[in-house]
């Protein structure tokens, strides 16, 4: 009886620890690269939560400038969004300027129309906050 | 206790009663569309290979796939065709390890391809069931790479939809391909209906569009979006249109393909199809589509919102308070049973389920499994259905409506036009479309909506009517498009509140919305940025249940608000429906054929009542053509004048036997690129036996262009020998004389064009007169042309190995020579005249008298 008690109680603390760290893992997706090809900067995001291969369009919104060609790919076991950002574009960005990506419709936001961190506050499940631009990460 | 029971079930009883009465209102007979039909059903697949076609506007090739079910015996037919598209998925997976999924194409060493286009075999299988042909397509290799392409893969989906189509067309008429002759005059393919579900939902947009642009050659009668994506906000006219929007889509969460609906409304007054958005309450994106879903395929399947949004959200999440998710199962037979009665009304012109799809019957099919509060029809009838009240398409329907009379509001909180975008205020609800799909931006076009709230049983919305338009005999429904506004009422029970009609003799009737409708509810859910999500759905009364109202003399109807003590809630599209013109089924209708380059066929397919007198009336949109720009032929033949888009229309006038005259007109968009300018058909004959004339294809086609012949011999007698499809044939007349030979070259291009001519002429059949004391072998099947010859002889039906011997008048042996190549060269310094030609084969000499004319 005693046993039982013991297993019983282990199971329960294991399920809580479980549950709880399943509740504290938040959702993080950061700048992996930023990289030169020809003309083309490829500015390379990574998750923790794999990215959605579905219908809806990922948007990576630097300022309120919006980038909306990219190519998703997992290695291993890593995934990966790389949005492709014209060499001339990416020279007319301003350095430190805030950077969201998003997960929906191309007309939810166009540029310019949104404030962009308030709508990432009410959007956590298709907007998310990437950091700022350091330009000086990119790789020639 | 007995007299406790006996109230408990007086009780139960008197419920049961009420709930009776309160849907005798709505409940209607209609047959379930989603049951299996009579036919058995066979499956098969095919693939052409993962890189076997080029869109022109993709950077990649990709493959040629699918699967297709249909009615096994194939007995009757032709039958309709469906098409379905997936959506973007992934691609490939690991054999080994299906766990490792992903995006990709061509699948590498290791990996194989995800069949999604297997999804939907269950719809299919109940569409075959029913007498259709269901083609499903993949697209994987779009899917792999189309977010690096500035259309989202959009024009090479409708491509290669219409690549498949073009194949399907080939298999269908001269046969071949992975099925031979199997479904030769089997496929409909003037009678086509579309699917796409996600990003292929806008692909059978963009591909309607597509097919339309080539002068639509094949029919495409009814396109469905199944929780597709609206990127680019095309807009789809003249093609029956169904958008089902699942509520707790976790990928397309704004459920953006209503705006197919609303764009589509107003856009064009000519479209004479309908247009239904069917609301699925607890429905997800993922489940609709069989390989996509947990526990069904072993590889990169998703419950999209639990794994995108969380199943720990209210309502939509598993584990969600409240959770009312449906299914896989509840699902896939939703959407059997609405695509069902869709599909069967446009394509197999059904009428029994009308009802479901025009609100009249609000009860979902018994199939489905669902109740009156999960599933949810919009219906916008045509124009000449209709009879608009206010379509509330601008601010100035706040005060005038569309048919010019006055609009008059009453102490309502808030009462404003709002949310169509662009210059219109916002309605300001969400600050993104995710709980708002309708909603416009000021750069982005929405819907209009009339925004009211009440806290008074005097407040009231009111719509008057000219007195040109109060005989509303015509008909049966008062209809409008409405939801709550969960940003004003802040949650509770359904909405209710009454209609009101009062005609000019001052009698009065209301009834009261809730008898008619589930559609007033608070919006579930409460996950930020997604729900709870406003979606409009379509309310529709009966005028008869106006008891008491003089029907011919309707001065107006009040919104009153006088059920619920307060409410919030937006509406649009108020209008009068149901109606019984007598014209109603006269629906002009053509398809052309543009296979002849400039000169473009059409042909008249309208629809008219049994025994109506039809006249034809077209007009080319070619004025450049002179007197030859209009036609009153019922299929006449064009050429244009040149390349370019021409607004070809088809007037029809139909009498019917009382008089009334029902006129219709439609309008497509012909596209003349002379593709076919290449090809030019000829032949030439020559004798090569008694009544034997050998035939030789001399057309001219472009390099790589595949080909087909069709010959005939102008000989029906003959019976099937008077027809050939083989390159060079030989035919055997019975006796001299002349015969009309024709021969029709039929090219298929490298774009998919279809390029086809005909060539006759008149030839004369003489039996060849021999000279004296020579005899000819009969009966070989060794032909020896021309006859006469100059310089060379062709020899057919000879092996390789076989010897060709020439004597001349003398009997001297002037060549000898073994038939390596068909075509032999004489020696120059043969002389015009007589020669005997021996042909030793395996099986013995054949002899044949040769003249020679230098």
């Amino acid at each position: 009886m005693k046993n039982k008690f013991l297993v019983m109680s282990i199971l329960v603390c294991f399920l809580s620890i479980s549950m709880l760290s399943n509740a504290q893992v938040k959702e993080k997706t950061s700048v992996y690269a930023i990289k030169q090809n020809n003309s083309i900067v490829e500015l390379t995001l990574t998750s923790t939560k794999p990215f959605i291969i579905g219908g809806n369009a990922y948007m990576l919104y630097i300022g309120q400038q919006r980038f909306t060609l990219n190519k998703q790919e997992i290695k291993e076991g890593k995934n990966y969004i790389t949005f492709l950002i014209p060499q001339k574009d990416f020279s007319a960005l301003v350095d430190g300027t805030s950077m969201w990506l998003l997960y929906g419709d191309l007309n939810t936001i166009t540029n310019g129309s949104v404030d962009l961190n308030a709508f990432a506050q009410e959007n956590p499940h298709t907007c998310w906050t990437i950091g700022k631009l350091k330009k000086k990460s990119l790789k020639k | 206790m007995r007299s406790s029971i006996y109230q408990f079930f007086s009780g139960l009883t008197l419920l049961l009663c009420l709930a009776l009465f309160q849907f005798s209102a709505i409940a209607q007979s209609t047959p379930d569309p989603g049951l299996p039909g009579t036919y058995a059903v066979s499956k098969d697949e095919y693939n052409l290979g993962d890189l076997a076609f080029k869109p022109l506007s993709f950077p990649d090739s990709v493959e040629v796939r699918g699967s297709v079910h249909y009615p096994t015996s194939l007995t009757g037919g032709p039958f309709p065709v469906l098409v379905f598209l997936h959506g973007r998925h992934g691609t490939i997976f690991q054999t080994s390890n299906p766990s490792n999924s992903g995006l990709g194409w061509p699948p590498p060493a290791g990996f194989e391809s995800i069949k999604s286009y297997a999804g939907y075999d269950t719809l299919a299988r109940v569409m075959a069931s029913h007498g259709y042909i269901v083609i499903s397509i993949s697209a994987n290799a779009i899917n792999a790479t189309d977010n690096s392409t500035g259309d989202y893969g959009m024009n090479a989906r409708g491509e290669l939809v219409q690549h498949h189509l073009d194949l399907w067309n080939t298999w269908n008429t001269l046969g071949g391909g992975p099925f031979g002759s199997r479904f030769v005059g089997k496929l409909d393919l003037q009678n086509v209906g579309t699917m796409g579900h996600s990003r292929g939902g806008e692909g059978v947009v963009f591909n309607a569009e597509y097919n339309r642009s080539l002068g639509s050659p094949y029919g495409i009668k009814a396109v469905l979006t199944l929780a597709p994506v609206d990127f680019f906000r095309h807009v789809l006219n003249g093609i029956a249109l169904m958008n089902i929007a699942p509520y707790c889509d976790g990928d397309v969460s704004n459920i953006q393909g209503v705006r197919f609906y609303d764009d589509a409304r107003y856009n064009d007054p000519s479209d004479t199809t309908p247009k239904y958005s069917v609301l699925m309450m607890g429905a997800n994106h993922n489940f609709y589509n069989t390989v996509w879903t947990p526990g069904l395929y072993p590889a990169g399947t998703a419950d999209d919102w639990d794994d995108y949004v969380g199943s720990s959200a209210a309502f939509c999440g598993t584990a969600g308070a409240g959770s009312k998710r449906l299914t896989p199962a509840k699902q896939q037979v939703s959407l059997i049973a609405y695509a069902a009665a869709f599909y069967r009304q446009f394509l197999g012109r059904e009428t029994t389920y009308t009802p479901i799809l025009q609100t009249e019957d609000i009860i979902p099919p018994i199939s489905t499994r669902l109740d009156t509060n999960q599933v949810f029809v919009s219906y916008h009838p045509p124009l000449a259905k209709r009879l608009d009240l206010n379509r509330i398409d601008s601010t100035t329907r706040l005060v005038t409506n569309t048919l010019g009379d006055s609009v008059k509001r009453n102490g309502l909180l808030i009462g404003t036009i709002c949310g169509g975008g662009l210059s219109m205020p916002s309605c300001g609800i969400a600050s993104g479309t995710s709980r708002e799909p309708h909603k416009g931006t000021s750069t982005v076009k929405g819907l209009a909506q009339m925004n009211m709230k009440w806290d008074n049983p005097t407040d009231y919305y009111q719509n008057n009517i000219p007195v040109a338009f109060q005989d509303l005999r015509n008909y049966k429904y008062i209809q409008y498009r409405a939801a709550v506004n969960y940003a004003e009422y802040l949650g509770g029970p359904d909405l209710d509140y009454s209609i009101q009609i009062t005609d000019s003799f001052g009698n009065i009737a209301a009834v009261r919305v809730s008898r008619y409708t589930k559609a007033m509810f608070f919006q579930p859910g409460s996950t930020g940025g997604l729900l709870p999500k406003i979606m409009f759905n379509t309310i529709s009364i009966p005028l008869s249940d106006f008891t008491g109202i003089n029907i011919t003399k309707v001065k107006n109807v009040r919104f009153l608000f006088n059920q619920s003590a307060a409410g919030a809630f937006l509406i649009s599209d108020l209008t009068f429906t149901g109606a019984t013109d007598q014209c109603g089924l006269v629906d002009s209708r053509y398809t052309n054929d543009t296979t002849g380059g400039y000169t473009v066929t059409f042909f008249d397919s309208s629809i008219i009542h049994a025994g109506d007198a039809l006249a034809w009336g077209w007009n080319f949109g070619d004025p450049a053509s002179g007197a030859a720009n209009t036609s009153a032929l019922q299929n006449p033949a064009h050429t244009f004048s040149g390349d370019g888009a021409f607004n070809a229309c088809l007037y029809i006038n139909a009498l019917k036997t009382n008089g009334v005259n029902c006129k219709d007109t439609i309008c497509s968009t012909i596209t003349i690129t002379n593709q076919c300018a290449a090809l030019n058909v000829d032949y030439s004959a020559d004798s090569v036996g008694v009544f034997d004339i050998a035939f030789n294809d001399s057309s001219t086609v472009n390099a790589g262009d595949v080909v087909a012949w069709r010959w005939n011999f102008g000989d029906p007698a003959s019976g099937a020998a008077n027809a050939s499809t083989i390159q060079n044939p030989v035919h055997t007349y019975p006796a001299a004389g002349n015969y009309t030979v024709c021969l029709t070259v039929q090219t298929n291009t490298s774009r998919g064009f279809i390029c086809r001519d005909t060539f006759c002429s008149t030839i004369t059949v003489n039996p060849k007169i021999y000279p004296n004391g020579m005899e000819e072998s009969t009966g070989s099947h060794i032909y020896i042309f021309p006859n006469p010859a100059t310089s060379y002889l062709n020899i057919r039906g000879a092996a390789t190995t076989d010897v060709l011997e020439l004597f001349d008048a003398f009997g001297q042996i002037v060549m000898t020579t073994t038939i390596a190549q068909p075509k032999v060269q004489l020696p120059e310094t043969l002389a015009s005249g007589m020669y005997f030609a021996t042909i030793t084969t395996a099986a013995g000499k054949i002899y044949k008298k040769i003249l020679i004319n230098r």
